[in-house]
């Protein structure tokens, strides 16, 4: 099974031309750090209640992109500030690229260097195995589009779904406006999805308003992605 | 954790105590996911002396609703305390369950014969 990390990249990928959708800006960032914090609580590293989150369990789980934050977050307060902790995983770059890794190596993705003015190099990632991607997409209009009730994991992809504006992306034109109400109803049945949606929207404001450096601090450690 | 349970005619009262957390949560799923393999599938949670609950015991409440749709059984609720309904309140999870007041009230909607109420 796919991490909600390796989901979330999937999901704001152009299949064809392998270039991110064109997202508001930072909100894809912003949510694979929230990605990374629904990983580790759905994986009961992590717990959460009405005053705040708080982590639970340690035990590494040999993962390359969770135990790394998880390593961080041992000796941490009692609380987490999830503002805070969303904005330490933004600011870092190997959240993004180890997933990308993986997903190319599980053979979903395809790497691309891609010369602009036989400069600057880009990279891109266009789908050569899209099974993983439409049943993430499915298990997603099954609860949006019906009345199915959602596991916690389809609850929290909803919720970081929505947190960086995918459902264009994933909804008909037609569907899209129908179902407002439903991701309203769906995103508040997980509290650390529901924490975590509410985060990530001030977080855009907060963005918007002073930019990326104006808010939080530096990322003391995570920033190269090196484990601790 | 401590979970009590009681055949009342086809209706299984299941009662835990204390916290649903991390810890405890897990134990409360299992609890309903072997009676649920067992046959039972009416199912009274009896939340009267669960004191709190976060992110990981309300989950194994959704797994539960989910499993019941899915396969023509019923999950219902009585007797939450206040912090508790709070967060079923706030999570949509009122309307997910009948819930009842009290543990008398719901056995005698759900057809329960015998018993205790709160």
């Amino acid at each position: 099974m796919l991490t909600l990390v390796e989901e979330t990249l999937l999901l704001a990928l152009d299949d064809q031309s392998g270039n991110f959708h064109p997202l508001p800006e930072y909100s894809l960032p912003l949510a694979l750090g929230g990605a990374v914090l629904m990983d580790l609580a759905l994986q009961d590293k992590l717990d959460s209640d009405l005053q705040g989150m708080m982590v639970v369990d340690t035990t590494p789980l040999g993962d390359d992109i969770l135990d790394p934050v998880l390593a961080h977050l041992r000796g941490t307060e009692a609380r987490l500030q999830p503002r805070t902790w969303l904005m330490r995983l933004a600011r870092t770059e190997f959240i993004k690229e180890r997933a990308l890794v993986r997903l190319v190596g599980r053979g979903i993705l395809r790497r691309e260097q891609k010369r602009v003015l036989w400069v600057f190099g880009s990279r891109r990632y266009p789908v050569i195995d899209d099974r993983e991607e439409r049943e993430a997409k499915l298990r997603i209009l099954e609860v949006l589009l019906g009345d199915e009730i959602p596991d916690p994991r389809t609850v929290v992809l909803i919720c970081l779904a929505d947190a960086c504006s995918l459902f264009p992306w994933i909804l008909s034109p037609q569907d899209l406006p129908a179902v407002s109400d439903r991701i309203h109803h769906v995103t508040r049945m997980d509290l650390i999805g529901r924490k975590m949606l509410k985060e990530l929207r001030d977080l855009h404001e907060s963005v918007n308003h002073v930019g990326w450096w104006g808010i939080g601090d530096a990322t003391d450690g995570l920033a190269s992605g090196s484990n601790p | 954790m401590k979970i009590d349970e009681e055949n009342d005619g086809n209706l299984l009262v299941v009662k835990p105590v204390g916290k649903l957390d991390s810890v405890h949560g897990p134990d409360l799923e299992k609890a309903i996911l072997g009676a649920w393999e067992r046959g039972d599938r009416t199912l009274l949670l009896d939340m009267s002396e669960v004191t709190y609950i976060s992110s990981r015991g309300l989950r194994v409440f959704l797994l539960g609703a989910k499993k019941a749709k899915a396969e023509g059984g019923k999950i219902s609720i009585c007797a939450l305390q206040e912090f508790v309904r709070e967060v079923f309140d706030l999570s949509g999870f009122l309307t997910l369950f009948d819930v009842f007041e009290s543990v008398a009230e719901a056995r005698k909607s759900l057809g329960g014969g015998t018993a205790s109420g709160c």
